[in-house]
């Protein structure tokens, strides 16, 4: 076997160049990355039933005409691209987080359950509450869709998702499987316990809810973006600025204790934070899978297990993959608009058999 | 440097550990023997408050641990916990993180001459790029011992390090925290289960039995009797170059061999 050159070659004065070099990779695929997604969304500007030259998307962007192409712009494809990304870099940096806290590396937001926790809120609240429910007022139909209200029993459900799985891992010898086991478990309870649901509910208020979980990017306007955009960047924020404890974490709680980790905090925010990200997601845009399983494991390849690198990696992963699932959603069977959560659970499965 | 003042720890209704009082001094090799479930990775637990004593306290230098920040017991005692297995980094990214409680951001200079003198002194210069997954059973728990020295501990604990270690490795791993503790002058304690290898190594011994302590000196509390009350068997204790040396007698067998 050959072995890797050593960072302290003989020349090297305190290995603090070494040290830059060995990070510069990590940083480098990060800076990579972040491009890649940048040119991914220029690109994704484009792909529609309008297509638009460079110099026709940049006067529709900041011109004041009230033409067609600027609503199509600012109001279809900008927020579509905005929220896939968004969403995307919040799945990819919940799963991984995820990961790290329970020890797992099959959890994510879909594979524990929360997922279809958020699910079971959200049709709780379009079906008992009315949220999303449409009436006739004289002639009129009017729809009395209250996306804060779904968003709010949405995290509800995944907050008692997460709070059963981390009853289940506080459970002695409960082993890292068994809280994925128990995960799958709480997962198929909510969707037996929504599908209950949908049986008493009337014909609009199944559509209503069936049409919500099928994770469409569609459904992504400004507001949605703000609030999705809020949480994501705030625990992104939070998430990066633990990267040490994480990489501490990953040792056992006994070792990031005794390296000064207040494991208890860590963890409670963690799930917490992740928990946020993926109700708000997923009751704005409905379910979507894999992203947050599939992406950090893309980059671990990249970065290793250095939380510092692989969170923002991850985050990165997740909006370059679901921004790719939505533009072949779109175009694969164009003018047909696949809603992308079919696309990435197809991605996904595929993925598996690549990695 | 170390003083234990009457602890006590319970798991539930459970006493682990009773009044425990003892105290040990910078440049010493400290070994707790005792049988499994005695008390003794407990112990190790408590001293550096990842479990919090019901009664008594740890002081490091005067000061209480219980009254240190998270960040302050990570710079004054490193832990080495039992066997566990590597993950997915190089041995450079493992020991780094022993310099955790330093970084507040950025890793800086003296950090990494830190962790470059500290992989100089435990050998690791040749597997500094490797990764800890691919590592040896010695070899990884150099990596571990490396990383809590990166801590720049005034007390370090090792919760049977040599266990799973064949025995060059035990003899090389033990070799090196004995090295390690002269040259840094700072206490090492040491959960061991080989009598023999402790006293080839140690400056004192604690023998916990039921979670109290049975003994607790040099190398006159390993005899027959203390050996016999504290683990339950019978013992000949010779000498081998004036070194103690424990041979245990089979149990239920009067020729304490099982071939003739």
């Amino acid at each position: 076997m050959t072995r890797k050159r050593s960072i302290y070659s003989e020349k090297a004065g305190n290995g603090q160049d070494e040290y830059k070099r060995f990070i510069g990779r990590k940083a480098v695929t990060t800076s990579v990355l972040g491009i890649f997604l940048i040119g991914l969304m220029l690109y994704a500007v484009n792909v529609g039933a309008f297509h638009l030259s460079v110099s026709a998307i940049a006067h529709n962007l900041f011109s004041q005409d009230d033409d067609n192409m600027r609503q199509v712009l600012w109001n279809i494809r900008l927020p579509r691209i905005v929220g896939a990304v968004l969403s995307g870099a919040g799945l990819g940096v919940a799963g991984v987080v995820m990961q790290n806290l329970l020890k797992n590396p099959l959890a994510s937001p879909f594979t524990t359950g929360v997922s279809q926790g958020a699910a079971f809120g959200a049709a709780f609240a379009i079906i008992i509450f009315g949220a999303g429910a449409t009436h006739l007022v004289g002639n009129e139909r009017v729809t009395q869709f209250s996306p804060h209200v779904i968003a709010i029993s949405a995290f509800a459900g995944s907050i008692l998702t997460v709070s059963l799985i981390l009853t289940v891992s506080a459970m002695r010898n409960a082993s890292s499987e068994s809280v994925i086991l128990a995960g799958v478990a709480i997962g198929a309870f909510f969707t037996a316990a929504t599908m209950l649901l949908q049986y008493f509910a009337t014909d609009v208020q199944v559509a209503t809810t069936l049409f919500w979980t099928f994770g469409d990017l569609g459904k992504a306007g400004w507001k949605e973006n703000a609030a999705i955009g809020i949480i994501v960047f705030l625990s992104l924020a939070y998430f990066v600025a633990n990267g040490w404890n994480y990489n501490a974490h990953l040792w056992g709680e006994e070792v990031a204790g005794s390296l000064g980790v207040k494991v208890r905090n860590l963890r409670i925010a963690g799930m917490l934070l992740s928990c946020m990200i993926v109700s708000v997601i997923t009751a704005f845009l409905g379910i979507i899978g894999f992203i947050g399983l599939i992406a950090p494991h893309l980059m671990r390849f990249f970065v290793g297990e250095d939380y510092r690198f692989l969170i923002p990696c991850s985050a990165l992963c997740g909006g370059v993959l679901l921004l790719s699932s939505d533009i072949l959603g779109r175009t694969i069977l164009a003018p047909a608009v696949i809603p992308v959560g079919i696309v990435t659970s197809f991605m996904g499965h595929q993925s598996f058999f690549i990695f | 440097m170390l003083s234990v003042d009457g602890i006590t720890f319970s798991y539930g209704k459970h006493e682990v550990l009773k009044d425990i009082t003892c105290s040990m001094n910078p440049g010493e090799v400290v070994t707790i023997l005792g049988r499994n479930g005695s008390g003794k990775t407990t112990l190790l637990k408590t001293i550096n408050r990842i479990l919090k004593p019901c009664r008594g306290a740890v002081l490091v230098e005067g000061t209480p641990v219980m009254t240190m920040s998270n960040s302050d017991i990570a710079k004054t005692i490193g832990y080495v916990p039992q066997r566990s297995g590597g993950i997915r980094c190089t041995v450079f990214e493992a020991v780094l993180l022993g310099r955790k409680p330093h970084i507040r951001w950025q890793v800086s200079a003296g950090d990494l001459e830190i962790v470059r003198e500290i992989i100089s002194l435990m050998g690791l210069q040749e597997n500094v790029m490797r990764d800890t997954t691919e590592l040896s059973g010695g070899e990884f728990q150099k990596v571990l011992i490396a990383r809590a020295l990166a801590q720049e501990p005034k007390i370090l604990l090792l919760d049977e390090p040599v266990n799973h270690l064949d025995i060059k490795n035990q003899i090389e791993t033990l070799m090196h925290i004995r090295e390690i503790t002269d040259k840094l002058h700072i206490v090492s304690i040491i959960v061991l289960h080989d009598i023999n290898l402790s006293l080839r190594f140690s400056d004192k011994y604690l023998l916990l039995k039921d979670g109290s302590i049975y003994a607790f000196g040099g190398r006159e509390v390993i005899n027959e009797q203390t050996i016999r009350e504290v683990f339950g068997i019978d013992v000949m204790v010779s000498a081998i170059d004036d070194m103690p040396f424990v041979y245990p007698f089979l149990i239920n067998r009067e020729d304490h061999c099982y071939t003739k």
